[in-house]
């Protein structure tokens, strides 16, 4: 590591006003939005087996949840992956998952703001006489371009700027109201379904004559990650929640099994009623669609679902706003990018600066994607690739801060540990971390494998944010590929004294008095 | 009910609404479980619906494991 220091800044604090329940729903208004836009496209190319494929992608979420679970309460800071990722491997590969995931937030503005819009278009027909499709244009060489569609997601974004400049207070709220429609609506449509719609023998014949290609599997489930994505929310809310070591496991835990259950509840129950193809059909409103298919209550439930996923996909696009921010926020404090980004609106304390550029990037990627046969398709395809790459660098982290960050107290770890003679000292090996690593990296192969976007517009991205930072690093006279050196022990103490976790401050504190001891001993 | 631990229940712990909302969840899992096993075994036995059904069961059943504790501990706090 280089002796450099980062470019002096004045620091301004982002506030501290997120509760359990809205620390809780923040994260379940991202990830459990997830499923209304996953459903369709996931059916699309999994067909058949489009169940399995969500449980497939869900086990390796379980794992990564279990890391974020971990890694978010023992360093509750607004950076998320690429902060643990900064810490576990140095600056470059802070960097490069810091590019990954703002990728997915970009991505995720405008994919939410898009699926938004398409359950908003559910009720196009009972209005205009006319369905979404109908303004469906072919212009020279690009085809099925509809720009209505493109014009509502615009729209829905430009709301969203103004939302997130004037803070986040009212954002919290909101998300958490709705959130808690959503749950009971969305376990209302599993319930009601199972009773009265599904039928085993339906789903069974889908599975045995409409099972995918070995080449649609994969490729079904590499867009599978993308509806278990959001755990970094809950870890960016993580510096603005009370008492984050305590609350980040409750709420992490209850938000990964009730996100898997709700997954694979959908697309099982989905299979059982409908055939996949007219999933594929509505890939803009697959939930309504299934909903309104529901006996009994299908009348009320297909509007309602759709008015509820119109409401929170566009939660999950704020939450795509408000982590772009605070990722950008929390890297620029460590050097990663300029302190620039770093500053605060002074009258709504809120990263303004950030906001505008990162809505503007998902409104460049909102109308290149509209120029595409499927919008959505492009989106999710980008989505996968920024998700499985900034995972792996979790993964990684993860295991690599086992060794060198033992003092640092973890109010939870993942499961599944092995101790190891390291440096004279014992350090717990995460088993199922190297799982999950190897369970994540398989999907980023399959994205790479198989999604012609992904691939290529998703490496461009992390290129294009390289160079950036590149010139950044070089202008300031900090290294490109090797690290600052940061002082983590007294920004550790510092983290813990401001969350108020004053019993693990003590224990850090008294880890760390243990370990001058024995190195004095030594010498 | 969680955050009590046990051996710390007594009669004065009250039951809060979160804790009703857990039991009523827990019981519909139970519930929603069995019907989708049997429902699945009447009909055509495949890989998915087994694992819904069987997952719902045993994560619901795991809940209400806690619930069945807990009255049991207050019980037997009442009557010593």
């Amino acid at each position: 590591m280089e002796s450099a220091t980062i470019p002096k800044h004045g620091k301004t604090e982002l506030r501290r006003d997120v509760s359990i329940w809205g620390s809780y729903m923040w994260g379940y208004a991202d990830v459990g939005a997830d499923i209304y836009v996953a459903l369709g496209l996931v059916m699309a190319y999994a067909q058949g087996a489009a169940s399995l494929v969500f449980a497939l992608a869900g086990i390796v979420y379980i794992m990564i949840g279990f890391a974020y679970t971990e890694l978010s309460s023992a360093y509750p800071v607004a950076g998320g992956g690429p902060y643990f990722t900064l810490r576990g491997l140095g600056d470059f590969w802070g960097f490069v998952g810091g590019s990954a995931l703002l990728l997915d937030y970009t991505i995720d503005i405008a994919l939410f703001a898009t699926a938004s819009a398409g359950y908003l278009n559910y009720f196009m027909p009972y209005v205009f006489g006319r369905t979404i499709e109908s303004f469906v244009i072919n212009f020279g060489p690009l085809h099925n371009i509809n720009p209505v569609w493109c014009l509502e997601t615009l729209f829905i974004i430009s709301i969203l700027i103004l939302v997130n400049i004037k803070g986040i207070k009212e954002s919290s709220w909101m998300n958490s109201i709705i959130g808690a429609v959503d749950l009971v609506a969305e376990g209302s449509i599993i319930i009601f379904g199972f009773l009265f719609a599904w039928k085993p023998e339906f789903l069974a014949h889908q599975w045995k004559t409409q099972f995918p290609t070995f080449h649609n599997f994969m490729y079904g489930s590499s867009l599978a990650i993308i509806s278990f994505v959001g755990l970094e929310s809950i870890s960016q809310a993580a510096q603005e929640t009370r008492r984050p070591a305590s609350v980040i496991p409750r709420t992490s835990l209850t938000l990964i099994f009730t996100v898997f259950i709700f997954a694979v509840s959908f697309s099982t129950l989905g299979l059982g009623i409908l055939p996949w193809q007219t999933f594929a059909e509505h890939l803009g409103d697959p939930v309504a669609t299934l909903a309104q298919s529901i006996p009994y209550i299908g009348l009320i439930a297909g509007p309602f679902a759709a008015i509820l996923g119109a409401t929170i996909l566009f939660i999950s696009s704020n939450t795509g706003v408000m982590g772009a921010s605070r990722l950008t926020y929390a890297l620029s404090q460590f050097g990663i990018i300029s302190p620039w980004f770093h500053s605060v609106h002074p009258k709504f304390h809120t990263p303004v600066r950030t906001i505008v550029i990162f809505s503007m990037i998902a409104v460049t990627q909102t109308v290149l994607s509209f120029l595409t046969p499927s919008a959505m398709d492009t989106l999710g395809n980008m989505y996968a690739f920024g998700a499985s790459s900034g995972y792996v660098l979790v993964f990684i982290a993860l295991i690599k801060l086992r060794f060198s960050d033992p003092y640092t107290p973890r109010p939870y770890k993942v499961p599944l540990n092995i101790n190891l003679k390291y440096k004279g000292r014992t350090a717990s090996f995460p088993i199922l971390g190297v799982i999950g690593m190897l369970g994540v990296g398989t999907i980023l192969f399959m994205v790479v494998l198989t999604h012609t976007i992904g691939r290529i517009a998703g490496p461009a991205w992390v290129l294009l944010c390289f160079i950036y930072y590149a010139w950044y690093r070089k202008k300031n006279g900090l290294p490109v590929l090797k690290s600052i050196k940061h002082n983590w022990e007294s920004e550790q103490i510092e983290v813990l004294t401001s969350a108020e976790e004053y019993d693990l401050l003590e224990q850090y504190k008294l880890a760390l008095a243990e370990r001058d001891k024995k190195r004095k001993e030594i010498k | 009910m969680r955050r009590v631990p046990l051996q710390k229940v007594g009669s004065d712990h009250k039951i809060s609404r979160m804790d009703y909302y857990q039991i009523l969840t827990s019981t519909l899992m139970v519930i929603l479980g069995t019907i989708i096993l049997f429902r699945t075994f009447v009909g055509n036995v495949t890989l998915m619906p087994l694992l819904m059904g069987g997952g719902f069961m045993a994560l619901g059943g795991y809940r209400l494991k806690f619930v069945v504790e807990f009255f049991r501990k207050r019980r037997k706090w009442d009557h010593t």
